[in-house]
């Protein structure tokens, strides 16, 4: 292994592949991976004396189908597919390089929504139910995306298909900020994103969580701001509207 | 108010329902296989009671009750997929709800899954001060060889599903292919077996006598008695279990010839059912303390 990067992801990954391009516009090189085979790349030793990981290098990491190529699998199949996200994970937890984003003890950081955050707005906190038929109190402002994921407003949504919901200010605005380490890089040049002091907020949400590199979500009006969802594997469609600055950022601390 | 939430056909849930019924304890009791085909409803962040339609009964669940928690998601045993649907539902609000309560929960479902991370598992509870045996994780079996050579070796799974460790020897790996790994590989460590339950600041130790690789398999646990860790080793079982997030964890130790305990893992979930049976009840009264200090 003498390349510069290890990117691990599934081919054709949008994002894996802007990075990949970055980073040879850069004069570096990048390895990419499925999840099975960059595990079994790696040879971690933990001994009284601390840790090693071979090979030591960055990682960047998207997500992977670590489980739902399996469903068809043998059992041993299945069983040797939890070894090898056990030895990545280890891996991208424990090895010196950066690695974005570095799994936390417990485990990556996924998606998270509003409810997660907290950082709701006075009586807009996120539920989880059964069934919209339990959300008493909509007003038609509830909004959910439930069990077969369907998004919508709670009354459009079927009963008894279990839903996450909130109440949703219909006359928000939404703006995307995007984390990377110190820097934040906000969708749009709306006025009320830096009047809201988005970009700090979104890299402290992010530090907070330890999450290196992430989409913040924010639901905007002139008076608040609600971060509803941090995506710490944004897509491309997050991203797109400050690629060069997100590639820039990205190259930067991966290869410090 | 304790309140016991997991599925009836788990033992180690079954005995801590049963303990309570036989202590006279005031509990509820919600069972995951029928809570699923009822209704809920969980605020975040839970600023009031959840509820939880079990059968006919709508049971409210406090934020500052006491919460034994056992999740075991039995979703791929559904046939009928709007079913099974609504297993990672469920287990999706209750995990947001009882991460965020202030009430205490023994676990919080958020914590101590590096257990099924053997490497990273291990350097953590080396780096809270633990006496942790070498390991080496790889697919190379040159690495995996040497490993071998340099002393008595046993091999367990990397993701900690429940496997036997078995001793491996050199000629395991002859002909090794990289695509049946990884493989975790750790130094044996010969001594009596230890299973310490941590339930807050309060200890329940057992130890086998037994001497094998792995004394549950050697019908050991039958003969455990209780006995009393050194001071230093119980503090620091407190605080790294306090550290992990854990209310409640199941130490496994080896303990050497000269009497060092050697720390094998920490269980975010023990099975303590059979332990708990040697001890007339000890980690099920200490859990019950521990979610409600009134009770018996």
């Amino acid at each position: 292994m003498t390349n510069d990067v290890l990117i691990v992801g599934r081919p054709g990954d949008a994002v894996a592949r802007r990075l990949e391009r970055a980073l040879t516009a850069r004069g570096h090189t990048a390895t990419w991976l499925d999840g099975p085979t960059a595990a079994r790349l790696f040879t971690i030793r933990v001994t009284a004396a601390g840790n090693q990981v071979e090979p030591d290098l960055p990682i960047f990491i998207r997500p992977m189908p670590w489980w739902g190529a399996d469903a068809e699998a043998t059992a041993d199949a299945r069983f040797l597919r939890n070894e090898c996200h056990a030895t990545f994970q280890a891996a991208a937890a424990l090895c010196r390089r950066p690695v974005i984003n570095r799994p936390k003890a417990n485990g990556p950081v996924y998606r998270l929504t509003a409810g997660s955050l907290g950082t709701e707005a006075a009586g807009r906190s996120e539920i989880h139910a059964s069934g919209p038929e339990q959300i008493v109190e909509d007003d038609s402002s509830f909004w959910g995306e439930n069990a077969e994921y369907r998004l919508g407003a709670l009354a459009t949504l079927p009963p008894g298909v279990p839903v996450r919901a909130r109440r949703v200010d219909v006359a928000a605005g939404y703006e995307i900020v995007t984390v990377v380490g110190a820097q934040a890089f906000p969708a749009t040049r709306d006025a009320r994103s830096a009047a809201h002091d988005l970009a700090a907020r979104s890299i402290g949400l992010a530090s907070r969580l330890g999450v290196h590199f992430a989409a913040v979500t924010w639901a905007v009006t002139d008076d608040t701001a609600e971060a509803v969802r941090l995506n710490p594997y944004p897509d491309e469609t997050e991203l797109r509207y400050r690629w060069a600055d997100v590639l820039d950022a990205l190259c930067r601390d991966l290869l410090v | 108010m304790i309140v016991a939430i997991g599925v009836d056909v788990d033992d180690t849930f079954a005995g801590f329902v049963h303990r309570a019924v036989e202590a006279g304890a005031t509990f509820r009791c919600i069972n995951l296989r029928v809570a699923v085909g009822g209704a809920w409803r969980f605020d975040l962040p839970p600023i009031g009671p959840a509820t939880v339609k079990h059968d006919a009964e709508a049971l409210t669940l406090a934020p500052d009750d006491g919460y034994f928690y056992r999740p075991i998601d039995l979703s791929a045993a559904e046939t009928d997929p709007s079913v099974a649907r609504r297993w990672p539902a469920l287990f999706s609000g209750l995990r947001a709800w009882l991460d965020a309560v202030p009430g205490r929960v023994a676990n919080r479902p958020s914590r101590g899954a590096h257990n099924g991370c053997k490497p990273l598992h291990e350097a953590l509870l080396r780096d809270y001060g633990l006496r942790v045996p070498d390991s080496v994780t790889s697919s190379d079996p040159d690495v995996l060889r040497a490993f071998v050579r340099e002393g008595p070796t046993i091999s367990k799974t990397v993701c900690g599903v429940r496997a036997d460790a078995v001793v491996v020897t050199e000629d395991a790996f002859a002909g090794f292919d990289p695509a049946s790994g990884p493989v975790h590989l750790q130094r044996l460590v010969a001594g009596h077996d230890a299973r310490i339950h941590v339930v807050g600041e309060h200890i329940v130790a057992q130890v086998a006598q037994a001497g094998a690789v792995d004394y549950r398999r050697a019908g050991a646990i039958a003969g455990m008695k209780v006995f009393e860790p050194p001071a230093a080793l119980r503090d620091l079982l407190i605080a790294a279990t306090a550290g992990i997030g854990l209310a409640f964890a199941g130490w496994d130790f080896k303990i050497d010839a000269d009497g060092m305990h050697w720390c094998l893992e920490a269980n975010p979930m023990p099975g303590y059912g059979p332990y708990d049976s040697r001890c007339g009840g000890a980690v099920s009264r200490a859990l019950r303390r521990y979610l409600d200090p009134d009770a018996p």
